[in-house]
């Protein structure tokens, strides 16, 4: 029995099995290569891809190819999850050392690195020093700094560390690639770190989606050499579930691999991925769902039930989003660049034909909720007073029926006047009111 | 992936430390040239500029740029641990040996540590400093420290001591081989007033965008072994990026990388529009950045401006940034909204007077796709409520005041007897451009009648800039004085003290100046389409009591979006008319200004071009007229159809001289029973049925007198209809427009409004072709607005033929010239201001 070729466990670390991303890694490659020696700044959500990208970009081989000499630039990849609250700068500093000192085969900078690791105090001067030599030297040197927020957002990197950083980029031969979820001037402890220059040196890379042809290489290229082939049908309702996100299509394929490996039929092979995908889906929806913000959360919502009105083809226009929520296009435009919606037609849909039912799953009440429903009211009188009203009727019957996390969530997408009528009557309808 | 694939030239995000993709900046070289060898030499120069203009770039350059007798070492202030004075030294003594023995092949140790630190300021000076003039021999030692705002951040933080400013200081009084270039990373027009008279020996260049003809080398030459950029395409990138340095590359980039993906040899103007959602991306963090430095309120501007210019970046009027906000429910202030307009300009974000664009379009683009209008107006709920001052204006404060420490530093450098360059005004030098601008008759073009004076003594003048005390042979024994304050609130309240001191508001004061049946009267404009409506405009006029004496006529004006007043006196003895015949005067150069190359006035509009909009043919909608007046002087009478005044029509007077034109308009008001003091101050008038409002155009200055009166035509009869009459001092004209039958005020006022007040801004948004032959003759299309009744039209200084014209569009012959020319159009109301979608070239 073959293995299964595809894994969405752990980030890929085998280049050949690294598909995609062509256009993001000329450009990162690009500027390292150009006179300055410029830093690129990854920007993804969560399981798109960020790490995998960074230990391609790592690569001996790859890099090589590139057109980056081994032997001149050095890439130390720093996995920044490491980073604590009670670690600061130098701390950091001698971390980032000790890896280099692995990476760098100059044994006259390795030298210099041990020293510097070894004396009591290490500043910006000291490092300056060390990577004057590296010019000197000819040589480069490439920070790939995973999940970079951890440092960003950490109270103990002042405006000090950033400044110093910048100086040491822009004066030497270094360069920064770094991941982070969010931009990085989103992800600042303080106003002072985000008022610092210091992020305007980098060029801004989202990873988003797979394009189709990404997906049709994805598959292919894994499937080489095994027995097993996917049908067309199978394909269309791997993308289906899984949209074309890297790691919920890796999920979805290596599902599907096992059914195959199963020897299960056809319709069993279909029923089996998509119990074993939702299965496997649900934890990251969670986690998808508890980073958004309220508006994100609005919009999730009403597109999951326009979704559900909109049967069998799933998707909405933005016109039609604004008539349930007037204010939705710039969220939905953001859970785009999430890669929790993508492009359909002329509109949008969620990513994922599993997304919007769970959503619904979700903000329906428990019998058990919706009997406490009047305990929940009185202990909720802003609620109350914002229901009283003409604009707050509709949800008198619509209320009782949504689950107790999720009332609040409903009252502020109530308060647009605009839409609240039309708003309602789609949850009525969903939630088996309408008349 | 393929390492063969040419390299991408385009730096975005670094700064330019080679010399491949530099371009332009000759002028800061030859600046810092000619400042460092000459009588200036011990003087510190300040490079400045908005952040991403490429100052650092410009001192990387400069060091290839001198003379190589001159040393010099750049020292990031970034980079350097300023914790107490003696890490900063230390860190200093560092780079300067570091930099020696790198660039210069000159050793100089630096003292132990321990022994540094243990005295810092006088190792440096002594041990160090001399080892580096002996090292040195005759040659001099430039020091280019860049983001120097660190030393004001690091001394209000407490952590580097105020000290330092006073010890550079002795460095640069001591050390005659020492020269100093700092960087500063903001516009000097943010830095508060209080400080301007500390800037008042420093050199000073401002590090702006670049140059049209650096920028089209930036944009060309990098790529010219791979592909040609068409002219087009040039044209578009200059259009979006305005030259900006960081931005063009930054778009050059996202072309090239196009190119790479699908290699041709001509990139069109539609590859730049394919980039251009890339580059945004690419760019975001600036773009972000430029948000997330600006305060709330100038928030609210660029989102307001954003959503009141949707689709491209065409100038709005403050009018319709409020509009937009009205229409999502929210009236942001006026004042916060002109103060953000202010600062957003002086940051180099916006551009224009009277009407405001982005200076880079792709912030607008940016704005358009991630801070629309009412997404803002769901972050700031409590901005727009109550406009609180965040954390960040007083950070930005803070840190213009520790530039102006650093930069006193500078200042006190120099030694005295050096003349000097003035960023701001100082005592005993000229006047600055926003009072110049603003003075009254034919001052402004004769600046050397005006001297700068002390405050006023009769009243309070807080945060006063500058006083300036003016005397003109035309205005015999009479003064003028100007005021600019560095405030809102220091203006209000020095305008305030000088009424309390002159008298007003005065009990009886009438609605017009000159006062008219009473001692003393007071004009409002509210009006201009630009300005706030609590940004009021006044004029005013009474006697005055200068000192001691008998009273003199007097007007004062005030511009409260400019900080400053004006009053101007008449002579002993002298009258409200003679006063007025000299406020009103064309302006004339002196005989000395105009030898010495000042611009002619401008001749006055035509009758013309005066008319309203709607009358697109004079020709053949207009006719001689005769006025039913007495109008000796008469220049031409005309009496039009008007296609908005169905039934009603417009008839227009030029006289050839103002004494007959306020002659005339008198004997008019006879003819048509016109009795202001019966109406009211408002057209269309309230029930009393006619009113007098002062009114500005925004095509012609505001003078004195300048009036709109409105009434029943014919009143009293059958077939009174509503009319409007107006004036213009300047161009010695009047108009008047009557409605049809049965027609109302409300619609002859809509009228008025749409083809009058809101004339077109002169703007030239696009030249085409762009190129032709040197022999000229090719026909040009320039478009943009407030184009109509052109009077000239220049490529480059030479007049080019008008084949014809419209608001948005002429057609032009171009003349013969060579290289590339700004073509600008000149109408009654002005010349178009210069902007890159007005270059053509020569090939």
């Amino acid at each position: 029995m073959a293995g299964n070729p595809f894994t969405y466990g752990n980030p890929i670390r085998d280049p050949r099995r690294f598909f995609g991303r062509a256009r993001e890694v000329e450009q990162i490659f690009g500027r390292l290569r150009n006179e300055e020696f410029e830093s690129s700044s990854v920007v993804g959500e969560r399981r798109i891809g960020k790490t995998s990208l960074l230990n391609y970009l790592a690569n001996r081989d790859v890099r090589a190819a590139a057109g980056l000499d081994i032997d001149r630039y050095a890439f130390v990849y720093v996995d920044l999850q490491m980073v604590d609250e009670a670690m600061g700068p130098e701390q950091l500093w001698r971390r980032l050392l000790v890896l280099l000192r692995r990476q760098c085969a100059d044994p006259g900078i390795a030298e210099m690195v041990t020293d510097l690791g070894q004396r009591d105090r290490l500043d910006t001067f000291d490092l300056d020093e060390l990577f004057a030599e590296v010019d000197d030297r000819g040589l480069h040197v490439v920070f790939l700094l995973d999940e970079f927020e951890r440092v960003t957002e950490n109270a103990n990197f002042g405006p000090d560390f950033y400044y110093g950083l910048r100086s040491l980029i822009i004066h030497h031969k270094l360069a920064l690639i770094t991941s982070s979820r969010l931009e990085l001037i989103e992800l600042c402890h303080s106003e002072a770190v985000k008022s610092s220059p210091f992020f305007n040196i980098f060029a801004n890379i989202n990873l988003r989606q797979f394009s189709p042809a990404d997906f049709e290489l994805m598959v292919s290229r894994s499937l080489d050499g095994t027995p097993v082939v996917f049908s067309p049908a199978e394909l269309g309702h791997a993308r289906d579930l899984a949209g074309l996100h890297p790691y919920f299509l890796q999920a979805a394929c290596c599902v599907l691999f096992d059914s195959h490996q199963q020897g299960l039929a056809e319709a069993d092979r279909t029923a089996f991925l998509a119990e074993k995908f939702r299965a496997e889906a649900v934890p990251h929806l969670v986690d998808y769902w508890d980073n958004s913000a309220e508006n994100e959360k609005i919009v999730l919502t009403a597109a999951a039930l326009l979704e559900r009105t909109a049967r069998p083809v799933r998707g909405f226009s933005v016109k039609e989003l604004q008539g349930v929520f007037s204010r939705g296009e710039p969220w939905v435009e953001q859970l785009a660049k999430r890669g929790l919606m993508m492009s359909w037609e002329s509109g949008y849909q969620l990513f994922s034909s599993v997304l919007g039912p769970w959503i619904l799953d979700q903000i329906v009440a428990e019998l058990s909720e919706e009997k406490v429903y009047h305990d929940w009211l009185a202990d909720n009188h802003g609620a109350v007073d914002q229901i009283a009203g003409k604009q707050g009727g509709p949800l008198r019957d619509i209320l009782p029926k949504i689950g107790t996390r999720y009332r609040q969530l409903i009252i502020t997408w109530a308060s647009d006047p605009q839409t609240v009528i039309a708003m309602a009557g789609l949850l009525k309808t969903v939630l088996g009111l309408a008349s | 992936m393929d390492s063969s694939q040419p390299v991408n030239p385009y730096i975005a995000g670094s700064p330019v430390t080679g010399t491949e993709m530099f371009f332009g900046r000759q002028d800061v070289f030859s600046f810092v040239k000619r400042n460092l060898i000459g009588q200036h030499r011990d003087t510190p120069v300040v490079l400045y500029g908005q952040r991403r203009t490429g100052k650092t770039s410009v001192l990387y350059q400069l060091q290839r740029n001198l003379d190589p007798r001159y040393r010099c070492v750049f020292i990031d202030l970034h980079g350097l641990n300023l914790n107490g004075t003696g890490n900063l030294l230390l860190g200093m003594a560092s780079a300067i040996s570091r930099g020696l023995r790198r660039d210069h092949r000159l050793t100089v140790e630096v003292p132990d540590r321990a022994v540094f630190l243990a005295d810092p300021q006088s190792v440096f000076e002594t041990s160090f400093l001399d080892a580096v003039w002996d090292a040195l021999g005759e040659d001099r030692l430039v020091l280019m420290l860049d983001e120097v705002v660190r030393l004001d951040e690091e001394v209000k933080a407490g952590r580097l001591d105020h000290g330092i400013f006073e010890y550079l200081r002795h460095l640069m009084q001591h050390h005659p081989r020492l020269s100093f270039i700092f960087s500063l990373g903001s516009g000097l027009e943010e830095l508060r007033k209080d400080y301007a008279y500390l800037f008042s020996v420093a050199l000073y260049h401002r590090i702006s965008f670049l140059e049209p003809g650096a920028a089209r080398e930036l944009i060309t030459q990098p790529v010219a072994g791979h592909y040609q950029v068409a002219p087009a395409a040039v044209q578009k990138i200059l259009a979006i990026t305005s030259g900006h340095p960081y931005y063009t590359q930054l778009v050059c980039h996202c072309l090239f990388d196009r190119w790479t993906g699908a290699p041709k040899p001509v990139m069109e103007a539609a590859d730049v529009d394919a980039v251009l959602a890339e580059a945004i991306e690419l760019g975001s963090a600036n773009l972000t950045y430029v948000w997330e430095d600006s305060l709330p309120e100038e928030q609210v501007l660029m989102a307001g401006m954003a959503s009141a210019m949707p689709g491209r970046n065409k100038p709005v009027t403050f009018r319709r940034v409020q509009n937009a906000w009205r229409e999502a429910g929210v009236s942001p202030p006026a004042a916060e909204l002109a103060s953000a307009l202010r600062s957003l300009t002086a940051r180099e974000i916006l551009t224009g007077s009277r009407a405001c664009a982005f200076t880079v379009d792709l912030q607008r683009r940016w704005l358009d796709k991630h801070r629309r209008l009412d997404w803002v107006k769901e972050e700031l709920p409590r901005t727009v409520e109550q406009w609180p001052r965040t954390a960040r204006a007083t950070r930005r404060v803070g840190y213009l005041a520790l530039a102006a420490a650093v930069l006193l530093v500078a200042g006190y450098l120099t030694a005295a007897g050096v003349a000097r360059i003035f960023p701001f005004p100082a005592p005993g030098r000229g006047p600055t451009p926003q009072l110049l601008n603003l003075l009254p008759g034919d001052l402004r073009l004769n600046e050397q009648e005006c001297q700068v004076t002390a405050p006023p003594g009769q009243w309070v003048m807080p945060g006063m800039v500058q006083a300036l005390r003016c005397s003109d042979p035309g205005l015999t024994g009479g003064t003028v004085y100007a005021f600019q304050s560095d405030s809102s609130a220091h203006f209000q309240a020095g305008w305030r003290n000088f009424n309390t001191w002159w008298g007003f508001p005065a009990t009886g004061a009438g609605k017009v100046c000159p006062p008219s049946g009473t001692a003393r009267g007071i004009e409002v404009s509210s009006t201009n389409s630009f300005l706030p409506s609590d940004d009021n405009q006044a004029i005013e006029c009474g006697p005055l009591r200068p000192g001691g004496g008998g009273t003199v006529p007097a007007f004062a004006f005030s511009y409260p979006l400019d900080f400053i007043f004006v009053v101007a006196e008449g002579g002993p003895g002298s009258s409200f008319a003679t006063l007025v015949d000299w406020l009103n005067q064309p302006a004339q150069p002196a005989q000395v200004a105009a030898a010495s190359g000042v611009a002619a006035p401008a001749p006055l509009a035509t009758l013309t071009q005066l008319l309203p909009h709607d009358v697109t043919d004079p020709a053949t909608q207009c006719s001689a007229h005769p006025p039913p007046f007495a109008a000796p002087g008469l220049v031409q009478g005309l009496a039009c159809n008007d296609p908005g005044l169905p039934g009603g029509g417009v008839t227009a007077y030029q006289l050839n001289s103002f004494a007959a034109y306020q002659a005339a308009w008198a004997a008019f008001n006879t003819w048509w029973g016109f009795m202001s003091a019966d109406g009211g101050t408002a057209c269309p008038p309230d029930k009393s049925g006619l009113g007098t409002a002062p009114w500005t155009s925004s095509s012609f200055p505001t003078r004195v007198g300048q009036v709109l009166e409105c009434q029943y035509a014919g009143a009293g009869t059958a077939q009174a209809e509503p009319a409007y009459a107006w004036t213009y001092p300047t161009e010695n004209a009047f108009i008047v427009a009557q409605g049809g039958p049965d027609s109302t005020f409300g619609t002859l006022s809509n009228w008025w409004m749409r083809d009058m007040s809101s004339r077109s801004t002169l703007t030239v948004t696009a030249v085409s072709p762009s190129t032709g032959p040197a022999a000229g003759g090719t026909t040009v299309t320039i478009t943009g607005t407030g184009l109509a009744h052109a009077t000239r039209v220049s490529f480059g200084g030479a007049a080019a033929r008008i084949v014809s014209d419209s608001d948005t569009r002429i057609t032009a012959t171009a003349p013969p010239g060579s290289g590339t020319v700004d073509v600008t159009v000149t109408t009654a109301g002005g010349t178009s201001e210069v902007v890159f979608a007005d270059l053509y070239t020569y090939s």
